[in-house]
């Protein structure tokens, strides 16, 4: 019994270890950002799920397996997440630096405002009476009335 | 050759080439990658030194926050990128910089390789008096009882550095909103991550920080993870961040690192020293210190990572 737990795990594991280089395989030579994020994904779901399928014989139940399932199943989760994210802001096009990553809206955490460029470059939008040309479909537009109120609701 | 020490020399040479990579690489965003990469694998190597302790710092702080503020510098900088990346330094400046540099990387080198066998190591000592301080994590027992000062620079330089960061607003932005909003679908997918994940790691971050006294964890890297629980839940728009002229905000940022001094000079009057901490009582007042520091450090490192101020607040 020992010995077959050990080959299962050996078989997992190699296994999961192929779904990994196939992935960065992937990553390498697919030609665009969404079949990239596929062979990511690969890697990420089938890959770490092997390797987790197959050292699961090997750890103490309950704890520590339902450790290492729990952790997969996070990375899934994780995973699904940030391929959706960045399937869409590779859709809505940009170049490969940050602002493929930090699309000015849609479902993403907007780190890279234009307000920054405000502060470094350039007045206030409500002192100059112009709105930056990236501003011009989000949700609260720059100008002087929007700069007096609260945060939205 | 076992298959350890195979995987340790395939960790260092990784280590390496990331380290040049990060150095090389001419785009800022692609450094911040590489650089955030070279912490996650810093991470392992402190697990194959059974360094658990700063393994966790490293993930939290070294990999995920520092990786954060780098990318929202990054992000800043894009815009002068291309002008800057026209000035390269002259061959003198370059060569200095160069000759520092591998004359810091020599001396550590002969630093290491000239340790005595065994290095002197102050673990035993540390150890020895571990039951008078009433926590069962050595690291724990260094960081708040035997070198309390430290941890309270170390609290008071996150402070300061958010400060700095407060500081770079907008007059007319001043006391407002920090920049992070999100236009996030609330029913879209980051909301869906952030309601399953929130819940989650709001338990992880409280766990580890509690689990602190007697194992690796501790407030930094707790704080870290609530930190990001909370931007992760302003990201996914289902929360703001406050206007940073809130007075309930500025008393928690202000609370940790006084209610530190106050325990730390109490010290004089109940026990020999600052710092020193009253027979029996030593346990319970690390306790305090550290509750009354972690909300300080979730506030000060999640608005660190929002940045300056750039809204008004509320007339």
């Amino acid at each position: 019994m020992k010995i077959a737990l050990d080959i299962f795990t050996i078989v997992a594991v190699m296994a999961g270890a192929f779904f990994f280089l196939a992935g960065t395989v992937g990553l390498l030579r697919f030609p665009d950002p969404l079949t990239r994020l596929h062979a990511l994904t690969k890697a990420d779901n089938l890959g770490l799920g092997l390797v987790v399928l197959g050292l699961l014989p090997q750890t103490d139940w309950p704890l520590d397996t339902i450790k290492l399932v729990t952790i997969w199943l996070f990375a899934l989760l994780a995973g699904a997440t940030v391929g959706q994210l960045m399937a869409c802001a590779a859709r809505r096009g940009g170049s490969n630096t940050v602002d493929t990553l930090l699309p000015p809206n849609g479902n993403t955490v907007e780190l890279s405002t234009p307000t920054y460029q405000i502060v470094g470059r350039q007045p206030f939008a409500a002192e100059t009476n112009r709105v930056p040309s990236r501003h011009r479909d989000a949700d609260l537009p720059l100008n002087s009335t929007a700069l007096h109120r609260g945060p939205p609701t | 050759m076992t298959l350890a020490l195979a995987v340790d020399i395939g960790l260092t040479l990784l280590i390496l080439a990331m380290a040049a990579w990060t150095i090389a690489v001419r785009d800022t965003f692609a450094s911040v990658i590489g650089f955030v990469t070279y912490g996650l694998l810093l991470t392992l190597v402190w697990v194959r030194l059974a360094a658990p302790d700063v393994a966790l710092t490293e993930a939290a702080m070294g990999g995920g926050l520092t990786g954060a503020l780098l990318i929202g510098a990054a992000a800043r900088l894009r815009s002068t990128e291309s002008a800057s990346r026209t000035e390269r330094p002259s061959v003198l400046t370059r060569t200095l910089a160069a000759v520092l540099s591998a004359a810091v990387t020599a001396a550590l080198a002969i630093c290491v390789l000239n340790l005595p066998d065994p290095a002197p190591t102050l673990a035993p000592a540390a150890a020895a008096q571990l039951g008078s301080t009433g926590v069962g994590n050595p690291v724990t027992a260094v960081l708040l009882a035997y070198r309390a000062m430290d941890t309270l620079l170390e609290a008071i330089v996150v402070l300061l550095a958010l400060v700095g960061v407060w500081s770079l607003a907008h007059d007319r932005a001043w006391g407002g909103y920090p920049q992070l909003r999100s236009h996030a679908d609330p029913d879209g997918i980051l909301a869906y991550f952030a309601r399953v994940m929130a819940p989650v790691g709001i338990i992880v971050g409280i766990y580890i920080f509690w689990i602190g006294a007697d194992f690796p964890g501790g407030k930094f890297q707790g704080a870290t993870i609530l930190a990001a629980m909370w931007l992760l839940v302003i990201g996914a728009g289902l929360a703001h961040l406050p206007p940073v002229s809130q007075t309930w905000l500025r008393v928690l940022l202000v609370a940790g690192p006084l209610v530190f001094i106050v325990i730390g000079f109490a010290g004089l009057v109940t026990a020999e020293a600052v710092f020193a901490y009253p027979n029996g009582y030593a346990k319970p007042l690390i306790l305090a210190i550290e509750i009354a520091l972690m909300p300080t450090l979730v506030l000060a490192l999640a608005l660190l990572v929002a940045g300056a101020p750039q809204r008004m607040p509320p007339q």
